[in-house]
């Protein structure tokens, strides 16, 4: 059977043949052994050493803003496409931009690969209990390979949080999918944490956020990966009116967290990329559940991370609930 | 001796009705605390749940946003967007640990300078009793 990495190839090698694409944007090998990092390919040479694997990969559908804005928005004149290397988080994330008008469905060939959730490193060392050299990954189990033993530690164990809790696992459309469908690892929508800390009392919960927030560099990190911030000109970087200032204070990132996640309600898509980019590890997650939560409660939304043309906020019905 | 804790309150009032309302209590000569400091907006929905956070950033209390009675709106609809804002906004502060109880939306028409006033003073004591914020207040 061809790996996808064969299949991916083979299907960069036509596009490119047939001169269907001006960029291929897929995954490379990063800095360490385990890390992925983007990778853009204008010719199918430099296609050739990108990969498919179940390590964890950045969140692509970003870069599409940069390659496809002006196009979208009439500026330049070009029928360009851009072909995008897509698992069903991605996807929500390119449906999103096109949903707000930010690109083209015609400007993009979607690559599916189906997904099973991907691997944690950190959790597949921590039950090696080293730091593993190599590791390897089969249908169902994680082979990882210390200093003296090895460990078999089956899939379901090592899967990204995020991941577990994954609304889409493969591309509700796609132009060209790599695999057959293949879920092997129970997905759930998992709200317990943030029921754990609505149980808190108002204190209890303040303190839990401001010990959060406290760590906060505001790098901006998270705003910069969400597909669903995409302004043009972002709240955070005007200065008229100031709504965020530059002090070194807990208010201040209370404002910060309190914009950034009100920005993304009924927008933001569950991928989780805004906490894998965090340098401090801050639970976004947290914050951006408790409003998807919300809103499938209070609106009647069955699955808030799914882009619709009209966000939960942008409507409303004659019957909404009078108290919150 | 003790000095008795006067709350700060802002009041989000829309042009059309609220705040019209607060105009028909001061005519009629009504009274109401003088805690409470009113910015006019055009539309309840255009007050942004940033506005709130802001307020309390900036030393207030307690937030009380006042729109015109559903189906009322100058703008048709615009109470009804800030009614969902609002519903999702005020769990989502409440859930970083903000007192909910500091903040209230109600509806006040042009015609409700009793209900204002009313309001007013009930708000004012609520508040009075929750005593100052400190909450994601800046330092001074
Ligand atoms: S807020 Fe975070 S989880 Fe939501 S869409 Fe943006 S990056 Fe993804
Ligand atoms: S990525 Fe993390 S540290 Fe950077 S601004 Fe966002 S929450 Fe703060």
């Amino acid at each position: 059977m061809m790996t996808m990495t064969e299949k991916m190839r083979e299907q960069v090698k036509e596009l490119f043949v047939n001169n269907e694409i001006k960029l291929f944007i897929g995954f490379e090998k990063g800095f360490t052994k385990f890390s992925r990092i983007p990778a853009f390919a204008e010719n199918y040479d430099e296609a050739k050493k990108m990969i498919i694997d179940e390590f964890e990969t950045p969140f692509l559908a970003k870069y599409l803003i940069r390659e496809l804005e002006e196009v979208a928005a009439g500026i330049v004149e070009k029928s360009e496409r851009v072909a995008i290397l897509t698992r069903g988080c991605d996807y929500l994330g390119i449906r999103r931009l096109i949903v707000d008008n930010i690109i083209l469905r015609e400007n993009i060939v979607i690559v599916g690969i189906p997904c099973d959730g991907l691997i944690d490193v950190k959790k597949a060392n921590k039950l090696l209990g080293e730091e593993a050299r190599e590791i390897t990954i089969d249908e169902e189990n994680v082979i990882a390979k210390g200093k003296t033993e090895n460990k078999i530690i089956s899939k379901a164990e090592v899967v990204l949080d995020r991941c577990r809790q994954c609304i889409m696992c493969e591309p509700k459309e796609s132009d060209i999918m790599l695999a057959e469908k293949t879920a092997n690892v129970k997905k759930n929508k998992d709200y317990s944490k943030i029921e754990e800390i609505e149980k808190m009392s108002a204190k209890e919960r303040y303190e839990f956020w401001s010990r959060q927030f406290e760590r906060c560099i505001r790098c901006f990190a998270c705003r910069d990966a969400c597909t669903a911030c995409n302004c043009r000109k972002c709240i955070f970087d005007i200065t008229e009116p100031e709504m965020l200032e530059k002090t070194v204070a807990t208010s201040e990132q209370f404002m910060f967290h309190f914009i950034r996640a009100f920005h993304v309600a009924g927008r933001c898509s569950a991928c989780g990329e805004c906490e894998r980019v965090c340098p401090v590890d801050i639970p976004l997650g947290l914050l951006n559940g408790k409003l998807r939560k919300d809103i499938e409660f209070l609106f009647n939304v069955e699955e808030a991370g799914i882009p619709s043309e009209i966000e939960p906020l942008g409507e409303f019905k004659l019957d909404d609930p009078d108290e919150w | 001796m003790s000095v008795k804790f006067k709350p700060n309150i802002i009041c989000f009032a829309c042009n059309w009705c609220s705040y019209t309302g607060a105009d028909m209590a001061g005519t009629s000569r009504m009274k109401y605390p003088a805690t409470i400091k009113i910015i006019r907006v055009p539309c309840s929905g255009r007050v942004n749940p940033t506005f709130i956070m802001k307020a309390y950033q900036k030393g207030a209390d307690g937030v009380l946003i006042a729109g015109c009675h559903p189906g009322d709106c100058h703008y048709n609809s615009g109470n009804y967007f800030a009614k969902r804002r609002f519903l999702l906004a005020t769990r989502f502060m409440n859930y970083i640990g903000i007192d909910a109880k500091r903040l209230r939306m109600e509806w006040i028409s042009a015609a409700e300078g009793v209900k204002f006033a009313r309001v007013m003073a009930e708000f004012s004591e609520t508040i009075s009793e929750l005593g100052p914020n400190w909450r994601a207040r800046e330092e001074v």
